[in-house]
């Protein structure tokens, strides 16, 4: 018999959805107009990243952090998550192309003059794209796994996929997944370009009242949203929003 | 909804290689390991009289072809030594900085394929090579990366997802990183000693694995022969620090549980531990922490071979799965290299000589900036 177990499970349900972008910044359930194309590049000062103000670790944080950080405290709020006292399972994933790329040209420029010896420790940790996963763990205590995923376009699917199966497999019960692009460095800029923002997602194991939709895993359609294929996390996240809205005071998406 | 039990399922292995700057492939790296090889050599390949290191374990002959970043031909190198991979396999790549060495070249003016520099670039070559149409996914978490990989495309297999997945880590030594390292002030000046009272930091390394991992059913159909499993695996955050460890190793504690939880095991199956090992004052501290209470009641052989082979970044994972398929195999775990002043408490775990072990598991973990701890249970 054939060793595959999402005929009938591979079950997750949408949360809690934060998001900036060129077209602002927001929450699905404070803010329907979410558009993440098109554009003046997003740059945040360290004072928009959080709602309630400037944190100490995030004065340091380089663009594509900055971003990152500010859409997941935005979804965990989004999912009724933001307040914390113990240390969470959660995990995080995110979705990105050019990843650290803006960080990584930084950081040379500091290590070209006299041969390395004015190379700065501070931008060096930044140009691992999972970095600001760890920045986001010690601000919201989260304790699962953490990683990037690039890919050659944003859709951020895969990412997406491997969140909901970990949560299938009893690997974690809540994740954090999303996708994170800054603005490209001038000497890398191509003309096909990927947008500058980020979106997360809540995705939980048990359906609760607050649920924008139902996430699985077919074998040969890949991920699906209440049954219906995606083609990106925009995608996803505006069918949610969708549902969530006429789908009001019956939040019944099982 | 229930949440299907995927315990007591493994993962095999159908095909491995490494390259290292111990050996070309898997028969030379493992000989020379277990006779106590040294790859570590003065770094010639740029200027580090900026460093107060000048060590790193190269794969000396390595150079870039033309505009391509040099990850594509060692990229070609690991996935020569592997039989044909079937049509349908998806491909998983993992590293921390690959194509770095082409950023380098484009921002001193160099000509460089600006392709290389991001990993889905890096991705798409090597599938073409390999005549896949995989779509790309290349997985970075620190020098955690080979490990998640492995796991994820394990977990992939088991839903059903893939029949075929082949995984390659692979990272360089560039001046990039390097620099970087530095900076942070956690280089040795000297080769590095994990585990040793005298150890002062870590000392680079590069290479590249490449492990081909099938469903059971598909290894049938195939007449291929499993190498190794993949158990189980696990992984945490410490959520305290973005580059030092938790000094009681609650994250590495919690992702092994997590694998053993996964594989259905207990501690009393484990016959050796491949640890991360990398010669930091923090990392291996926080690593016997963990060991001690992951095992209350016994001592298991721990080895690292980061001494050999340099710290190969998010490479090691696979290089390291791989060295600890042919360690169960083979009955015996490599030394520790200059492991002769050991750290507190660290004799009764790690050995300067090759260790002979019997029994079905073998544990590997890896941890990385971010705060990511990484477990992985391989089994025969």
């Amino acid at each position: 018999m054939r060793q595959s177990f999402l005929e009938d499970s591979g079950l997750a349900f949408v949360r809690g959805i934060g998001w900036a972008a060129a077209g602002g910044m927001g929450q699905g359930r404070s803010n329907t107009s979410f558009n993440m194309g098109g554009g003046s590049p997003v740059r945040l000062t360290a004072g928009d990243i959080l709602k309630g103000g400037v944190h100490s670790r995030l004065g340091r944080l380089d663009a594509y952090s900055k971003l990152g950080i500010a859409a997941i405290a935005r979804a965990l709020e989004d999912a009724g998550m933001d307040n914390w006292k113990k240390l969470r399972p959660i995990g995080l994933i995110v979705s990105t192309v050019r990843g650290s790329l803006a960080a990584d040209a930084s950081y040379y420029e500091t290590v070209i003059p006299q041969e390395g010896r004015l190379a700065s420790p501070n931008k060096f940790v930044y140009t691992l794209p999972s970095c600001f996963l760890g920045d986001a763990a010690i601000l919201f205590g989260l304790t699962g796994m953490s990683f990037a995923v690039h890919e050659d376009s944003l859709s951020g699917l895969s990412g997406l996929e491997m969140a909901v199966r970990s949560i299938t497999m009893g690997d974690h019960d809540v994740m954090l997944v999303g996708i994170c692009d800054a603005e490209c460095p001038s000497l890398f800029r191509r003309k096909e370009e990927v947008f500058s923002g980020a979106a997360f997602i809540v995705v939980c194991k048990s359906y609760t009242c607050r649920a924008y939709g139902r996430l699985t895993i077919d074998r040969d359609r890949g991920i699906l949203c209440n049954g219906r294929n995606l083609t990106d996390m925009n995608d996803l996240i505006k069918r949610c929003i969708r549902n969530l809205a006429g789908s009001q005071g019956h939040e019944d998406n099982a | 909804m229930e949440t299907k039990s995927f315990k007591t399922k493994t993962v095999p292995i159908v095909d491995m290689a490494v390259v290292t700057s111990l050996g070309e492939d898997l028969k030379s790296t493992w000989g020379r390991l277990i006779e106590g090889g040294d790859g570590i050599r003065t770094v010639r390949r740029f200027s580090v009289s900026g460093y107060g290191s000048k060590l790193a374990a190269l794969i000396e002959d390595l150079k870039p072809v033309g505009c391509r970043s040099a990850v594509i031909e060692l990229l070609d190198r690991v996935i020569s030594q592997l039989e044909p991979v079937p049509p349908d396999t998806i491909v998983i790549t993992a590293g921390t900085k690959v194509g770095v060495d082409n950023l380098e070249r484009s921002m001193r003016g160099e000509a460089a394929d600006f392709k290389d520099i991001l990993p889905a670039g890096i991705h798409e070559r090597l599938s073409i090579s390999l005549g896949l149409s995989s779509t790309p996914m290349h997985l970075s978490s620190g020098c955690a990366s080979g490990t998640i990989a492995l796991a994820e495309a394990a977990a992939m297999i088991l839903c059903g997802r893939a029949e075929s997945i082949l995984v390659c880590c692979i990272d360089l030594v560039t001046e990039f990183v390097f620099s970087g390292f530095s900076s942070l002030k956690i280089l040795s000046p000297f080769p590095c000693t994990p585990y040793d009272m005298g150890r002062k930091g870590l000392t680079l390394g590069e290479g590249a694995a490449a492990l081909l991992l099938m469903s059971q059913e598909r290894m049938k159909r195939e007449g291929r022969r499993c190498l190794g499993s993949i158990c189980g695996w696990g992984a945490a955050n410490d959520a305290i620090h973005l580059t030092s460890p938790s000094p009681d190793g609650r994250g590495l504690v919690r992702a092994i549980n997590r694998c053993l939880e996964k594989a259905g095991i207990s501690n009393a199956d484990i016959a050796a531990v491949n640890a991360h090992g990398t010669g930091t004052r923090q990392n291996d501290y926080m690593e016997l922490s963990a060991l001690n209470r992951i095992f209350v009641d016994k001592r298991v052989p721990v080895h690292s071979i980061k001494g050999a082979v340099g710290h190969t970044m998010g490479a090691a994972g696979g290089i390291e799965a791989v060295i600890g398929i042919m360690s169960l195999n083979e009955g015996i775990t490599p030394p520790t290299l200059r492991f002769k002043n050991p750290e507190v408490g660290a004799e009764e775990w790690v050995s300067s000589r090759p260790v002979n072990i019997a029994g079905d598991y073998l544990l590997s973990t890896n941890s990385g900036f971010g705060g990511i701890h990484a477990a992985i249970l391989l089994g025969r």
